[in-house]
């Protein structure tokens, strides 16, 4: 994804005007705004810096909030790293992620993917990643979740089937946004047949962004997510 | 020149071929208008509405063509009328034959060809449900896109439709096919699955363990992809394109951009046809050696399944290394490529063009070499070639059914026109033959990236200026992993997409999916199912 590289940004607002998806914003004429929940790493902002301040990074890790996955940056002095992140030695896990802390069963819901995140997460199960090493589980049927995996803008005609497993998945429950579809809506997001994303419907313990997030940072969310770290 | 008849339709496309033999030799690609080199391509002609029915069963007797795809546009605000296209395969005469006719519209119905062609069932039901226009004499006039709380008379691809509002969902329902008789049940599954794995309803009417009838009730991730597309930038198409179906990243992307080079008149750089070429099988590896997996998943064959997702693994790792993303987005655009790879990176893909042939024959080898797999694989999902033809099937479900058909072949693009293939096929139209064929072609594949990389120069990457308005319309083709895409693309003066159609191969192998599974036994349908490999994304757009 893109981030900035440390050179003198120019104020130009080319990568806010070529964002497909509106992930960039200019406040107050001194700050761009870099919202990752929307952003699809399509590489059109890099491209589009005429002086080259902005790089693509590695992806973003997930965050548990929405506002958490927006980083802000003063233009003119475009910060070479991404803010540090909170200080987690003390950090209280909540109760909720605690108790699946060592083993975690997993029910994925497509609600209107390209298939990528689906694919990515097929992977995170295979000898490669190998997530069962961490007591993370694929099963069949809501019924034995203790997590939903959400991808898609969630499509209307996904609407009700999202509800129904939403309903049939026993609390206490994680809900997972992946991808940038999930997270945001991301590039379908907000048409007369797709809705912004899995929160406008359910709520999200954790957001993965990302088109389609890794492998590797799909289970580096998951594992931070259950040691307390973001 | 006026088309009465086929043989009016014979004499265009000789005309073409014969105006496009004098200028090949010349400067290939360039004079072609079509970034070709030498094939003959698309032919667009006017017909009349009235003639249509004839003509298409006279081009499908005589030319042996196979209507590959219907669609339609808006046209009311400047035509006075819905414009109406099919377009032909007609491999002999490597031609894409696009017949164009105009529906009137004060009278928006047009002849159903479903009854005499199967394949047109869902083309012209989609038709129906996206634009108000009615097929006559249609076997199967339901709803297919748009589920049953969608309002009556509310259109997505009309002009007058409003993209802003949200739309109001309705009472309804859906009648699934009934089959009746003693010891007939129902068995409903999805639109959520078991798996790690698209949504989609499959109802099963089965008399014990044995399939009687299939119907798919699909559509669930629908998008609105192609009313979507509307007013993008170029540039803003191909990221669209790139984001319809994850593992047919680069086949839609390149379909999408070779039909806008068409439009422009341009010829890419030679360089870059190479390299779209090796990004093109590299996905059709990953694409196939998921597949591969997916059927030793499906006959609980861990080993297998396990060396098939470690290949598949460093196939999807190569790939990041290449592009930055394990799906190489970001990398096709209409002009070429939108940045180079140096020199060090092609010298890695040529050096696991060895490692992975060795992985491929040991895979192969432990897959067959088990009477377990034999058991499961052979004589489960026959597709016959007879159902494969009427239902317009292609990619490897069609070569596996003894269809030679391949887009690189029939109708060659880019480097596949510099480089000819062989068309591999198998006859045998089941689990075992299909699975086998993917074998093959991922043999195939790494032979091709080897031709394209051995004499691969340097050289730009990208060329043409698009931004000069060029009004026109054009049809980008590409044989994805799953086999022949299509993508129509017109641009209105300010460069922008003004209406884009794209048929993924997963439309056209859908609906044969039911003819194999006819006889077989439920449990045998995730594998038959997944022998396919019918992406949802891509169908329901």
């Amino acid at each position: 994804m893109p981030v900035p590289d440390g050179l003198v940004c120019s104020g130009c607002t080319a990568c806010v005007k070529i964002c497909p998806t509106g992930a960039i914003t200019l406040k107050n004429d001194r700050q761009l705004v870099f919202k990752y929940d929307a952003c699809i790493a399509c590489r059109a902002c890099v491209d589009a810096c005429a002086p080259g301040a902005l790089v693509m990074g590695p992806g973003i890790d997930g965050a548990t909030s929405r506002g958490a996955l927006t980083h802000t940056f003063s233009i003119n002095k475009l910060s070479p790293n991404l803010p540090e992140k909170p200080q987690t030695k003390d950090a209280v896990i909540p109760e909720k992620i605690k108790i699946f802390a060592r083993s975690m069963h997993v029910r994925e819901v497509d609600c209107g993917s390209c298939n990528a995140c689906e694919l990515e997460i097929a992977a995170i199960s295979n000898p490669v990643y190998d997530a069962e090493r961490f007591g993370i589980h694929i099963v069949a049927s809501p019924r034995h979740a203790d997590v939903l995996f959400v991808t898609g803008p969630v499509t209307r005609q996904m609407e009700l089937a999202l509800r129904k497993t939403d309903a049939a998945t026993p609390t206490p429950k994680l809900i997972v946004a992946i991808g940038a579809c999930a997270c945001s809506g991301g590039l379908f997001g907000n048409t007369p047949v797709t809705g912004t994303g899995v929160d406008e419907f359910i709520g999200v313990d954790l957001y993965i962004p990302g088109c389609p997030p890794s492998p590797r940072a799909i289970l580096r969310s998951i594992l931070a997510l259950r040691s307390g770290t973001i | 020149m006026h088309i009465r008849s086929i043989k009016d339709i014979v004499r265009a496309i000789d005309n073409k071929a014969g105006e496009y033999a004098g200028k090949a030799g010349k400067r290939p690609g360039e004079a072609l208008g079509e970034a070709l080199g030498g094939a003959l391509g698309e032919v667009l002609i006017d017909i009349e509405l009235s003639l249509l029915p004839k003509l298409a069963l006279d081009i499908v007797d005589e030319l042996h063509g196979t209507l590959q795809f219907i669609f339609a546009v808006d046209e009311r605000s400047h035509n006075n009328g819905f414009s109406l296209h099919h377009i032909f395969g007609i491999p002999s005469k490597h031609c894409l034959l696009h017949l164009k006719s105009v529906i009137p519209a004060d009278a928006p119905e047009f002849p159903s060809l479903a009854l005499q062609l199967p394949a047109m069932n869902w083309h012209e039901r989609k038709i129906a449900d996206m634009l108000g226009l009615t097929p006559v004499g249609h076997p199967d006039p339901r709803r297919l896109v748009l589920h049953e709380d969608w309002p009556q008379g509310v259109y997505p691809w009309r002009d007058d439709f409003d993209s802003k509002q949200k739309v109001p969902r309705v009472k309804g329902t859906y009648e699934f096919h009934r089959i009746e008789g003693e010891g007939v049940f129902e068995i409903a599954v999805g639109p959520v699955h078991a798996g790690i794995i698209e949504p989609g309803h499959f109802r099963f009417s089965s008399v014990g363990e044995k399939i009687l009838y299939l119907e798919l009730r699909l559509f669930y991730k629908h998008r609105g992809i192609e009313r979507f597309m509307r007013g993008r930038s170029l540039l803003e198409g191909a990221l669209v394109a790139e984001r319809v179906s994850g593992d047919e990243t680069v086949a839609n992307s390149v379909a999408y951009s070779q039909a806008i080079e068409r439009i422009f008149k341009v010829a890419i750089p030679e360089r870059a046809q190479r390299l779209r070429a090796v990004f093109l099988e590299l996905e059709r590896m990953h694409c196939h050696l998921a597949d591969i997996g997916g059927a030793a998943t499906d006959i609980a064959f861990s080993i297998g399944a396990a060396k098939a997702a470690l290949l598949r693994e460093k196939v999807m790792s190569l790939c990041e290394m290449v592009s930055g993303s394990r799906f190489l987005r970001g990398m096709i655009a209409p002009g070429g490529l939108r940045r180079d790879i140096d020199n060090e990176v092609i010298h890695r893909i040529s050096s696991f063009i060895e490692i992975a042939l060795c992985d491929v024959k040991e895979l192969e080898a432990t897959t067959f070499s088990r009477s377990s797999v034999i058991d499961r694989f052979m004589k489960t999902g026959v597709l016959s070639t007879e159902h494969a033809l009427n239902l317009g099937v292609v990619g490897p479900v069609a070569r596996a059914s003894g269809i030679a058909v391949d887009t690189r072949t029939d109708y060659p693009y880019g480097f596949y026109a510099m480089h000819p293939l062989d068309i591999i096929t198998r006859f045998d139209g089941d689990v075992a033959a299909r699975v086998r064929l993917k074998f093959d072609e991922v043999r195939q594949s790494l032979g091709i990236i080897e031709a394209a990389l051995g004499a691969i120069k340097s050289g730009a990457v990208r060329t043409g200026d698009f931004a000069v308005s060029s009004r026109g319309q054009a049809l980008g083709w590409v044989e994805a992993p799953r086999g022949m895409t299509l993508c129509w693309v017109e641009i209105d003066d300010e460069a922008k997409i003004a209406n884009c159609r794209l048929r993924t191969p997963s439309f056209n192998n859908w609906p044969a999916l039911p003819y194999a599974l006819h006889g077989n036994i439920v449990p045998d349908f995730p594998l038959v199912n997944k022998s396919f490999n019918l992406s949802y994304a891509g169908n329901d757009l």
